[in-house]
């Protein structure tokens, strides 16, 4: 699944370290999921989706 | 804009192997750790069978443990200076529990290699002593299996799936290994089944698809 993760985080400046900080999981789950390997759980999808302040289909997309 | 225009922080990870890199030096250095000091056992084990230790003996042994000591400093100053980036406390949490579980390990070991007559008895099938061998079942099947469920909930759900793969691949593989050698082994083709090899290499397919899964 394609998301905007990694532009997000570029408009904030923060490193993946930061965000999966602020999200409570890995680095690594952080790059997997910017990179289309790993598609997160509900809950994490909705984690994300606050931090940003946006919703679910905001960032995450099927078609795109 | 994609992902794929946005360049990276600056503290991002230079490659997606950097990671990969890390973890291969961690678990290599403490593997190689635990192999030292099992032959520095191994070793002292023997000279004192042969009545009194030699000065080389001394030598060799205090010069093991002198490599112990270097590699392990070595080690902890590479994984000190990974923890300055930030990390969410929960990985911080599977961490410690998995480095704890490296030296419940490396006792286990050390007990088995005590415990046992005869050369590398980690991997031998002769007689033990059955304290030790109480002691080592005691610690496999209470303290591995809290430790295991405690790290279990610690990981976030990436290293789960990537747990999860490999435990799935290394039971299919458990299932095409035994009777394929079971079968084999009544022919008279290949030695009979030894649990504790096909237990070794379940863990090694385990391992590799969780690596692979969760760095590559």
């Amino acid at each position: 699944m394609k998301n905007r993760l990694k532009v997000l985080r570029a408009e904030r400046d923060w490193s993946q370290a930061e965000l999966a900080g602020r999200l409570d999981v890995s680095r690594q789950a952080v790059n997997a999921i910017e990179t289309g390997k790993h598609d997160p759980s509900l809950p994490l999808a909705f984690r994300i989706a606050r931090l940003f302040g946006m919703s679910i289909e905001e960032i995450f997309d099927d078609e795109f | 804009m994609t992902n794929s225009e946005v360049p990276g922080h600056p503290d991002d990870e230079p490659s997606p192997f950097a990671g990969a890199k890390r973890a291969i030096i961690a678990t290599g250095g403490g593997t190689a750790i635990l192999i030292l000091m099992g032959i520095a056992t191994g070793y002292a084990a023997a000279a004192l069978d042969h009545g009194e230790p030699s000065a080389t003996d001394v030598a060799v042994i205090g010069a093991i443990a002198l490599l112990v000591v270097l590699a392990s400093w070595q080690l902890w100053r590479f994984l000190s200076k990974q923890g300055l980036e930030p990390e969410a406390p929960r990985i911080q949490r599977a961490r410690k529990l998995f480095v704890a579980m490296g030296l419940i390990g490396g006792v286990l070991g050390l007990l088995l290699a005590i415990g046992t007559d005869g050369d590398l008895a980690v991997y031998s099938n002769g007689p033990i002593n059955p304290l030790v061998a109480l002691v080592a079942a005691v610690i496999f099947l209470v303290i591995v299996p809290i430790a295991t469920w405690v790290w279990w909930k610690s990981i976030d759900e990436h290293e789960a799936n990537a747990y999860r793969d490999g435990s799935m691949i290394a039971v299919h593989a458990y299932f095409f290994i035994v009777p394929a050698w079971w079968l084999a082994a009544r022919t008279g083709y290949v030695p009979a089944q030894d649990p504790m090899v096909v237990l070794l290499i379940v863990s090694v397919i385990w391992g590799a698809v969780w690596f692979i899964r969760r760095y590559l």
